[in-house]
């Protein structure tokens, strides 16, 4: 029983001290956060702060220099090879700015793709499942196009539904709606707020003020490598404590 | 309706493109035409089997244009196999593959045609004897080989570069979805590379057909060959209408092939 108990509270992201430099570029300087199960976490700041590359160090996806990294049971600063990496991307899922949908394949196939070759599932049970996902995201219908037959904002949709195909229990958004259309935005940011009203546990990096606000159970604020203020929505917004947290913010909201 | 259109226009452009040759061969016969008799024109045509196939009695190919075919298509095929390999050695994970890749590319792609030709002709042995089997390397084998390895290197470049030009997020997507390094190339990568290497393969395919003629210098009996020995035989008189004829057939052969790659290009960049 009181393990139970501890493992509830126990986050299940724990980012501790992480430094990461580019050739001589230092781009993290020492980050450190939890996420809970369940938490939508919101990261803003200017552009070159650090945020995109927080996200790809959180699945392995940019090997880090010091400090650890801890998803669920996975010590992701620990995993050097490929197929240790696997079983820590099946469960944390991205979405990226550019879609990164393969052109090649049609919508329904780039969701089927990942659970037949990485997770070996049965491609009669996956395609029935992904034809579930592309309704989940309200692309009925566009099963059979390819993503250059849609606009920007179906084709983030299908990236949405290609992640969902590998059942994460954890999401990075990367600016997904930063090369959007602005009439298209909306029903991206639609589909995140259903995911994360149904409790998946959601990492954003975003531009959108509005829609941050709204959906964060946290926000951050990082700058220059280093996260200068969090605390929730409410007094984040209203009352922020920091001079280059109050500057941004005018600059953006 | 549009690509009805389109199509008669590709049918123009070719046979704008051959009527003006004919235009030309026309010239330069009616400039030789004063001491180019009916007779020596009986004996052309009598000849064009042999430059043709390298045969005056029947009818199986034992060189002249034929050969230069034959030995375009033999060194495609290999230069394909080799240069893949080569062009995916070349990112390849391991540094060491890499750099010799690298190398071999770099190597083969910037030596003279005709040098490689000749080192291959004294470097192979006549015959190689492998215990079970003995291989008998012909100068028309030498030749193939020679031609390979060049062809090879720049198809080796054509995959290094269509894979290299599929943007870097095709790769991150797929690897922030747990697919092995090989799987990213076999299922993501490659099968948009495809389509960006035909052009520049094919390219090369009419170059080499051109180059083959080179092979007549180490005795292989093609195209150039069957002219010289015609020439030989029936005299310098017939030199401009024979060369001639070998240049028409390969521009008939290359041409359509340089349309095609065009319109394939056309096709891939919209």
């Amino acid at each position: 029983m009181v393990e139970n108990k501890q493992q509830m509270t126990k986050p299940l992201i724990s980012i501790y001290d992480v430094h990461k430099s580019f050739g001589k570029t230092e781009v993290l300087k020492g980050i450190s956060l939890d996420v809970g199960k369940g938490d939508v976490i919101c990261i803003i700041g200017p552009s070159g702060s650090g945020k995109s590359t927080l996200l790809r160090c959180i699945n392995a996806l940019v090997p880090i220099n010091s400090g650890s990294i801890r998803v669920g049971e996975f010590q992701v600063h620990q995993l050097k090879s490929e197929r240790e990496k696997i079983p820590l991307r099946r469960m944390v899922s991205m979405v990226f700015q550019q879609y990164n949908l393969f052109p090649h394949r049609t919508a329904l196939e780039n969701v089927m793709m990942a659970p037949i070759h990485v997770l070996k599932q049965d491609p009669k049970e996956v395609k029935e499942r992904a034809y579930g996902l592309l309704a989940k995201v309200r692309l009925q219908g566009k099963e059979k196009n390819y993503p250059g037959e849609l606009s920007g904002g179906q084709q983030q949709r299908v990236a949405i539904a290609r992640s969902l195909a590998m059942k994460p229990e954890v999401m990075l958004f990367d600016e997904v709606t930063a090369a959007l259309d602005p009439e298209t935005v909306k029903e991206v940011l639609l589909t995140i707020r259903e995911l994360a009203e149904e409790g998946m546990t959601c990492l954003l990096v975003t531009h959108e003020m509005g829609f941050a606000r709204e959906v964060a159970d946290q926000m951050y604020f990082t700058d220059e490598g280093v996260i200068v203020e969090s605390g929730p929505p409410a007094d984040f917004f209203t009352n922020p404590q920091h001079e280059r947290t109050k500057e941004f913010l005018s600059q953006v909201l | 309706m549009e690509t009805n259109d389109k199509r008669t226009q590709f049918n123009w452009q070719t046979f704008l493109g051959l009527a003006i040759a004919a235009l030309v061969v026309t010239v330069i016969f009616k400039a030789v035409l004063g001491n180019f008799s009916l007779e020596e024109f009986q004996t052309l045509l009598k000849r064009l089997p042999y430059v043709l196939i390298g045969n005056q009695e029947g009818l199986s190919i034992k060189g002249g244009f034929a050969m230069n075919i034959i030995i375009s298509l033999a060194c495609m095929a290999i230069a394909t196999i080799l240069g893949t390999f080569l062009g995916l050695a070349q990112v390849a994970h391991q540094r060491v593959i890499r750099a010799l890749a690298w190398f071999l590319t770099q190597f083969f792609r910037n030596s003279p045609w005709l040098v490689i030709l000749y080192v291959m002709l004294y470097l192979l042995p006549f015959q190689l004897n492998l215990g079970f089997t003995t291989v008998e390397f012909s100068p028309l084998a030498k030749a193939i080989i020679g031609l390979s390895l060049v062809v090879a290197a720049n198809i080796s470049e054509i995959v290094r570069g269509a894979i290299q030009s599929i943007p870097s997020g095709q790769w991150e997507a797929a690897e922030a979805m747990g697919y092995t390094r090989r799987q990213i190339l076999q299922l993501v990568i490659l099968p948009q590379a495809v389509r960006r290497m035909i052009p520049p393969w094919m390219n090369w395919y009419a170059i080499l057909t051109m180059g083959t003629t080179l092979t007549n210098l180490v005795g292989v009996p093609e195209g150039l060959t069957a002219v010289r020995e015609v020439l030989e035989l029936e005299g310098e008189g017939l030199a401009i209408p024979l060369y001639t004829v070998l240049m028409l057939l390969f521009f008939i052969y290359c041409y359509p092939i340089a349309r095609w790659t065009r319109k394939l290009e056309l096709r891939i960049k919209n």
